[in-house]
């Protein structure tokens, strides 16, 4: 039947695919440093959340903020009293 | 050298011996997955992730059964958890699709080439397979890409060779029910 055939023919053509020369090398690699080991899927979808929050956390952060008011408050400091010239200028003095 | 005594010269503290073992069965650990998730790059990982197993549970291994049916069923144990763990990480599987879209134009266009030359009856072969139940498609895979006997299967599955049997007859008629509108017209 053709649809058996087909079946065959599609398998067949997944069995021709062979796997990476270095697939043995790779496996030996990963068993003698099992420390370096793909981050789970978990972990992954976690800190792309983590930095979504933090981008929002800031952008929220930011909208809330409001900058101190801009009212200039000057010190108006008359230093007659400190620096007396008149005094300096009193030729009664003298 | 058997693969028992390879394994008891592991055990016993040369490692380096269980790359005979990793070069001796990689290619049927490859074929079956590949029978799984029919890509090259996920058959490689998966691969390695059922090799990392077995070496990690090798002393476990009392001999009982050949090396060989200890490590099929590490595979289609593997190869099972993997295919489940997609589908309920389909959400995950789209955005990382999207992502790959957005950021690398290249890749996408290495799957777009790769999905056209894919024609739509092999698209639905790969369907049908991947829609059987999940005994079913052990069973068939295990006929069809490993070339393995009804006895064979039924030993790693643990099964009777009847039942083996049916469940390959099963498999093959819901293949062929699934494809009659699709392909071979």
């Amino acid at each position: 039947m053709n649809i058996e055939k087909d079946i065959q023919e599609y398998i067949l053509r997944e069995k021709k695919i062979n796997p990476n020369p270095w697939l043995a090398t790779r496996i030996m690699t990963r068993i003698e440093t099992p420390g370096q080991r793909m981050a789970p899927r978990w972990q992954s979808a976690f800190l792309a959340a983590s930095i979504l929050f933090a981008v929002l956390l800031g952008i929220g952060l930011g909208k809330v903020y409001s900058p101190v008011s801009e009212t200039y408050a000057g010190l108006s400091i008359d230093d007659s009293d400190i620096e007396g010239f008149a005094y300096f200028n009193l030729e009664s003095d003298e | 050298m058997s693969d028992q005594q390879v394994i008891d010269e592991i055990l016993l503290g040369n490692q380096s011996l269980f790359r005979l073992l990793v070069e001796k069965y990689q290619s049927m650990v490859f074929t079956t997955a590949m029978g799984f998730v029919h890509s090259k790059e996920d058959a490689e990982d998966l691969t390695q992730d059922i090799f990392v197993k077995a070496w990690e549970s090798l002393s476990t291994f009392k001999g009982d059964a050949v090396f060989s049916t200890w490590l099929y069923r590490i595979t289609i144990n593997s190869c099972i958890n993997h295919v489940e763990k997609k589908k309920r990480n389909i959400f995950l599987e789209l955005a990382e699709e999207w992502m790959n879209k957005l950021f690398n134009s290249e890749s996408t266009a290495k799957d777009s080439q790769q999905q056209m030359e894919e024609t739509e009856q092999e698209v639905a072969i790969r369907r049908a397979i991947d829609s059987l139940p999940v005994n079913q498609r052990t069973v068939f895979v295990l006929s069809a890409y490993d070339e393995l006997s009804q006895k064979e299967i039924a030993v790693i599955m643990q099964r009777t060779e009847g039942a083996v049997e049916q469940l390959l007859q099963r498999a093959k008629t819901n293949l062929r029910k699934k494809l009659a509108h699709s392909v071979g017209n």
